[in-house]
């Protein structure tokens, strides 16, 4: 808002030509002090989060589950939460996972998940999961390809062990053996939908709040069984599941509760100030 | 037995059509009888801009995000770079633009050719208007929020592919007090755009701007042609919704052949 | 005539001979065309291998440029950048790549972190943004602001508090009002696309190798 010249500077106006950086500094402390001491803010459970949490329960002994997302890791961290909680679900189960990275970074990520978790601490490398290799070429190209031969596109895993020698891969090759695919990524759901869903293969995305609403046609449609929302969903599935090793959806959910306040303060002032400095210049 | 996949011959139906559509739209628009397109604010925005940048004597700024030359968001983009181009040669604006490594080349091809038209090639050097930060998204994002403090643009123009960094980016923009003019396809991205800058080009839009900038019969026709494509699944969605509230399943069916 | 062969007519022709049997493989069930669409991916995955190679060579080539002429106001970084990039291809491949744990440590709290510390400013960001941008102006910026704030508080633990339906109402704004416009987007994306391929086909659109 400009200010004439000789105009009066009231409360209003000063308050809305605060520098920006100490509104940043006052956010700043709002987030870090309930990391540092956390409330534990109750929160309920969605139904979106209930029924992945139920479907997973429910997966037959000897399932094969397939862990592929693409991503950058920085994205990955919001969607990290309640894919931790999905391995942290799984780890008791009876089943293996195929963890195939679709970008390089899931390629980082998921292993990285796996250890955090203790998931590798639990299962044996080769016979409950696997990390194939990074195919490159675009989840449009890797994908058909996947779906209807994994060792024709997968010669090794990520370690350059063949396929062939794998456990995992004795009765594995194609659709017809993956219960579940898991998309972790930041933007994945998309490919997923147009080349997985085809064949009949249920998808759970562990999506950002971004594409949580964006990507409600592809469940609609029945491409997709259900999506966590965000680092909320993350937090809920991690309460589901009895909290994770690495919790960043509860710690955040602490840290939500008073930044959400804050910036609701903000845009009251913002509005109530707006509408004050125009009546003060037309008196 | 059916030549066709399960569930593919309506899809099929529909692209045909779609396809017959833009190719008679562009016939058409080629004949000379295409549609006007109706007036666009955020291309009258983008001549205010810069007469402003020329006033201020500060420069315009303008990147369409990160995507290949290949895109259509990006092809939008580089029909705006040469209005923008060959304004800023005409007024004396210092321009300064940010491309990913796909579409480099093209831009500096671009903005070389606006400048030779203007009769100013020796304003025009390699590496000072076009100017590449990297391929990663944030890290061009840093560069160009580093950018707008140096150089305090007076108007940026943001037409292509742009997800999350909008918000940082725009902002930056903001904190300078630049006009700016966004434009994506992007669902991420809208939002974002729509908080950050002054006019906004939502979808194809974006297009439409490049289409009645450049005056090519062949943009014109695939706009007319969006259209008539956009008012056929329209019409199908419709008729799909009344069939589904009188209980009947037949576009559910007929779409599923 | 040889010019017009190599920049016209042999890359549409590539073009063609790719295109058509990964769109009939799409809806026409043919053995033939599945074997042939399967080893164009194959082949997809190589070119896409190469063009890793090449964008290496791109960016080494537009480097040492900026270097050389040192007109580029950053052209340090761009020496910085090349040592970076060729110093950690080597250190990766000398590791053993992806199985070497340091390789990873590396990677994660240098790139990984510093992504995320860049990402992390957008919760800064939102704060200048909501305190500028979310004034009710007009009707459209009234709107906007009422539907943001509904979805916004409908995520914070103190929403449900406030009142118990308030994640419910928030979740049906995300699933209902929102899809609703993201299915509008997606179909105008959509039609837009089959344009653009029309464009291409037809060679109505000229980039990239097809000139002319």
């Amino acid at each position: 808002m400009k200010k004439e010249e000789g105009a009066s500077v009231t409360i209003w106006s000063k308050a809305l030509s605060v520098r920006p950086e100490w509104f940043w500094l006052i956010a700043l402390i709002l987030i870090i002090v309930p990391m540092a001491v956390p409330p534990r803010v109750p929160f309920k459970v969605n139904d979106s989060t209930l029924r992945i949490y139920e479907y997973v329960k429910k997966i037959p002994d000897g399932s094969v589950i397939v862990s592929g997302g693409l991503g950058q890791w920085a994205f990955i961290y919001e969607t990290s939460a309640a894919f931790m909680a999905f391995l942290t679900q799984i780890k008791n189960k009876n089943v293996k996972l195929i963890i195939f990275p679709l970008s390089t970074d899931s390629l980082m990520f998921e292993p990285w998940a796996v250890s955090v978790t203790g998931f590798d601490k639990v299962k044996e490398y080769g016979k409950d999961w696997v990390v194939l290799n990074y195919v490159p070429g675009g989840a449009d190209i890797i994908l058909p390809a996947f779906m209807t031969n994994i060792k024709g596109l997968c010669r090794t895993d990520l370690y350059g062990t063949p396929l062939e020698q794998i456990p995992i891969f004795k009765n594995v090759n194609s659709y017809k053996d993956i219960t579940l695919w898991v998309d972790c990524g930041a933007n994945s759901i998309p490919s997923l939908a147009r080349y997985v869903a085809p064949y009949k293969v249920p998808i759970i995305g562990f999506v950002h709040s971004a594409y949580y609403g964006m990507f409600q046609p592809y469940i609609a449609a029945g491409q997709v069984y259900e999506m966590t929302n965000g680092i909320r969903g993350g937090g809920e599935y991690e309460k589901l599941v009895g909290y994770t090793s690495w919790n960043l959806g509860t710690i955040t959910m602490d840290s939500y509760q008073l930044y959400s306040i804050y910036i609701l303060a903000l845009v009251i002032i913002a509005n109530v100030g707006t509408q004050m400095l125009k009546r003060e210049e037309k008196t | 037995m059916s030549v066709f996949l399960r569930g593919r011959i309506a899809d099929f139906l529909i692209f045909v059509v779609l396809f017959v559509s833009t190719w008679l739209a562009t016939r058409l628009a080629r004949m000379g009888k295409g549609r006007e397109i109706r007036p666009i604010p955020a291309l009258d925005a983008i001549y205010e801009g810069i007469g402003r940048a020329a006033e201020m004597g500060r420069p315009a700024f303008m990147t369409p995000g990160a995507g290949d030359v290949g895109r259509a968001p990006v092809v939008a983009g580089l029909a705006i770079l040469d209005v923008m181009a060959t304004q800023c040669a005409k007024l004396d604006v210092p321009l300064l633009t940010v491309f990913g490594q796909g579409a480099l080349g093209a831009a500096e091809m671009i903005v070389a050719e606006a400048y030779r038209r203007e009769g100013k090639p020796e304003l025009y050097s390699p590496g000072k208007q076009v100017l590449f930060f990297s391929g990663d998204q944030y890290a061009r994002t840093a560069g160009e929020a580093g950018l707008f403090q140096r150089e305090k643009p007076a108007l940026n123009v943001f037409v292509g592919d742009f997800y999350s960094e909008m918000l940082y980016i725009g902002e930056a923009g903001a904190r300078v007090g630049a006009m700016q003019i966004g434009g994506t396809i992007q669902q991420l991205g809208i939002p974002l755009m729509a908080i950050t800058m002054d006019y906004l080009m939502i979808g194809e839009e974006m297009f439409a701007v490049a289409a009645s900038i450049t005056r090519d019969p062949v943009q014109t026709g695939s706009i007319m042609a969006q259209d008539v494509g956009k008012m056929i699944l329209l019409s199908i969605s419709i008729i799909g919704v009344i069939a589904m509230l009188l209980g009947s399943k037949i576009m559910i069916d007929l779409l599923s052949t | 005539m040889s010019k017009v062969l190599y920049s016209v007519i042999l890359p549409y022709a590539v073009f063609i001979v790719c295109f058509v049997p990964i769109l009939s493989n799409y809806y026409f069930d043919v053995p033939m065309l599945r074997s042939i669409d399967a080893e164009l991916r194959n082949w997809s995955t190589l070119i896409g291998l190469t063009a890793m190679f090449l964008g290496l060579a791109n960016i080494t080539i537009y480097y040492y440029r900026e270097t050389k002429r040192r007109k580029h106001m950053e052209w340090q970084f761009g020496v910085y950048s090349i040592i970076l990039t060729y110093a950690w291809i080597i250190y990766g491949l000398s590791q053993g790549g992806l199985t070497s744990s340091a390789y990873n440590q590396i990677y994660v709290f240098v790139k990984g972190h510093s992504e995320a510390a860049q990402i992390g400013l957008l919760t800064f960001f939102f704060v200048t943004a909501a305190f500028r941008t979310f004034r009710a102006k007009n009707i459209q910026a009234l709107v906007l602001l009422t539907f943001a704030f509904i979805t916004f508080i409908g995520v914070a633990p103190w929403g449900e508090q406030v009142w118990s339906g308030w994640p419910a109402f928030s979740e049906w704004i995300l699933v209902g009002i929102t899809m609703a416009g993201s299915r509008a987007i997606l179909i105008a994306a959509s039609v837009g696309l089959v344009a653009m391929v029309v464009r291409i086909v037809l060679r109505y659109e000229k980039g990239g190798l097809i000139r002319g």
